[in-house]
């Protein structure tokens, strides 16, 4: 391996600020010259950038998720507090 | 420097002002300009401004010091490159080349050079590739030059040139009619140089400053980011794990069956060559010498005119739009390895071998013929070396 090349991955793993995923169980059997041979394991037949286009959206689709998620519990919490208040008036505790 | 930066502004306001339309187009030609042997080839259908253009360059680098060929099939190898001084020969029996004034002159242009023939191109050709010239057993070596040419494919009287010719053109710089306010502007920019928009144009720069520009910017290093990235993307359009290179099918027909149907290598005929590197290299340090800075946004600017002539297309009903397709994905594909840390992966594997990170990468390379080309590599290196024992 070169030194240019060496150099740019160095570079480019100190700006890495991900983790690095666990292996899929397929990843462990598969050999890639068998792979490319042709036999393909049944995957998606999407290109990198499309996979990485629709990994942006489900990104995205569960950062909304998760905000609603959020809103909905502070809506729930303020309609027990108030059902609670409202119960203990009714049987007159206040 | 700045004074010679000042002067390299000057020369793209002084085209701009008469040359209207089609803007970055001319900036790259401009920056094409910056090093030394430069070869511009203009192409675009006629009457939109690829002589206009050429000559407008020629006159602000060279002054009147240029020589342009227009290109026609009559015009033959003697008057380009050099003819026999017949009354040496008559006289004493000696081969005397008269050397042409294309091949002495600083500012060379070739007018509609689809149309000179294949003899002559030959010549032409050989000077791009060697500097140096041939004529009946003498050579002469080229000095430094500025070679634009132009051309419309498309017309009446084309030769086919090979594509090695055209590989030796920096940039391919495409053109496009003029919009309807543009043309207004023509009007008015016309008026303003009472039609002598060729004439009117004065010399920006010298050939000791234009000399001292391509000193300066031969020296210039660009960091190893832009260096990854240029040789990225065109190793991206040029891998293929079948061989298109040596393959008599080529794409879309070689694709079929292939895991990588619906990756860019199967919207790629004829892969970029390694000049498109140089070129890009070249014409990225020009903008850093110039502009002092060089974003990531601008070197994907460049791009496409340094690989556009240099490769073919499986679909090239609409040229512009599907490199800008292929561009585009080309970007997110190139994100998407940074994202998924393919390099960390790969400098930690070159390292020392881990099953684990092997496994990740293996799975990787699925989606990614040109890290698998890498990690290929790496398999072989281990199993030279005894590490992985069942490599199929």
């Amino acid at each position: 391996m070169g030194e240019l090349f060496r150099r740019y991955m160095e570079v480019k793993a100190r700006k890495y600020r991900g983790f690095i995923q666990p292996p899929t169980a397929e990843a462990e059997r598969i050999s890639l010259p068998e792979f490319y041979m042709g036999r393909s394991y049944g995957r998606f037949l999407l290109s990198s950038s499309e996979a990485y286009m629709l990994r942006r959206e489900i990104e995205l689709l569960t950062s909304t998720v998760d905000k609603l998620r959020f809103y909905m519990k502070i809506l729930f919490t303020m309609i027990l507090v108030l059902l609670g208040l409202l119960l203990t008036k009714i049987i007159g505790v206040w | 420097m700045s004074e010679l930066k000042a002067k390299v502004r000057m020369l793209i306001s002084e085209i701009k002002s008469r040359f209207i339309g089609n803007e970055k187009a001319v900036e790259v030609a401009i920056l094409n300009q910056l090093h030394r042997r430069s070869a511009t080839l203009i192409r675009a259908p006629r009457g939109a401004g690829k002589s206009t253009l050429m000559l407008l360059l020629l006159k602000g680098l060279c002054g009147d010091d240029f020589v342009v060929i227009s290109g026609a099939s009559e015009v033959r190898r003697g008057e380009v490159i050099g003819r026999l001084h017949i009354p040496s020969l008559e006289r004493e029996g000696v081969e005397k080349v008269i050397w042409s004034e294309f091949v002495k002159s600083r500012g060379k242009g070739l007018d509609e050079v689809n149309r000179l023939n294949p003899y002559t191109t030959a010549g032409i050709y050989h000077f791009m590739q060697f500097g140096e010239v041939w004529s009946y057993g003498k050579r002469l070596k080229i000095s430094d030059y500025i070679l634009i040419a132009n051309e419309n494919p498309n017309d009446a009287g084309t030769f086919i040139h090979p594509p090695p010719f055209y590989d030796r053109f920096d940039v391919c710089i495409l053109l496009r009619t003029l919009s309807l306010s543009e043309k207004f502007r023509l009007e008015e920019t016309l008026k303003k140089f009472k039609g002598m928009l060729i004439e009117s144009m004065p010399q920006v720069l010298d050939a000791n400053e234009l000399e001292e520009i391509r000193r300066d910017v031969s020296e210039i290093e660009l960091d190893v980011e832009t260096l990854g990235m240029i040789n990225m993307v065109v190793r991206d359009l040029q891998a293929c794990i079948r061989d298109k290179e040596f393959a008599d099918v080529k794409p879309p027909a070689l694709c079929s069956g292939c895991h990588f149907v619906r990756e860019t290598c199967s919207k790629i005929r004829e892969p970029p060559s390694e000049r498109s590197v140089i070129s890009l290299t070249e014409l990225a340090k020009a903008k850093l010498w110039l502009e002092g800075g060089l974003s990531e946004d601008s070197l994907w600017e460049l791009i496409p005119w340094t690989i556009m002539h240099r490769a073919s297309l499986t679909d090239s009903r609409n040229l512009l739009s599907s490199w800008a397709e292929i561009l585009s994905k080309e970007r997110e594909k190139i994100r998407d390895r940074e994202a998924r840390g393919h390099w960390l992966i790969l400098l930690k594997l070159s390292q020392s071998f881990d099953q684990k990170l092997y496994s990740y990468a293996k799975d990787l390379s699925l989606e990614d013929p040109v890290f698998a080309e890498e990690l290929r590599r790496l398999e072989e290196k281990w199993s030279s070396e005894g590490v992985l024992k069942d490599l199929k």
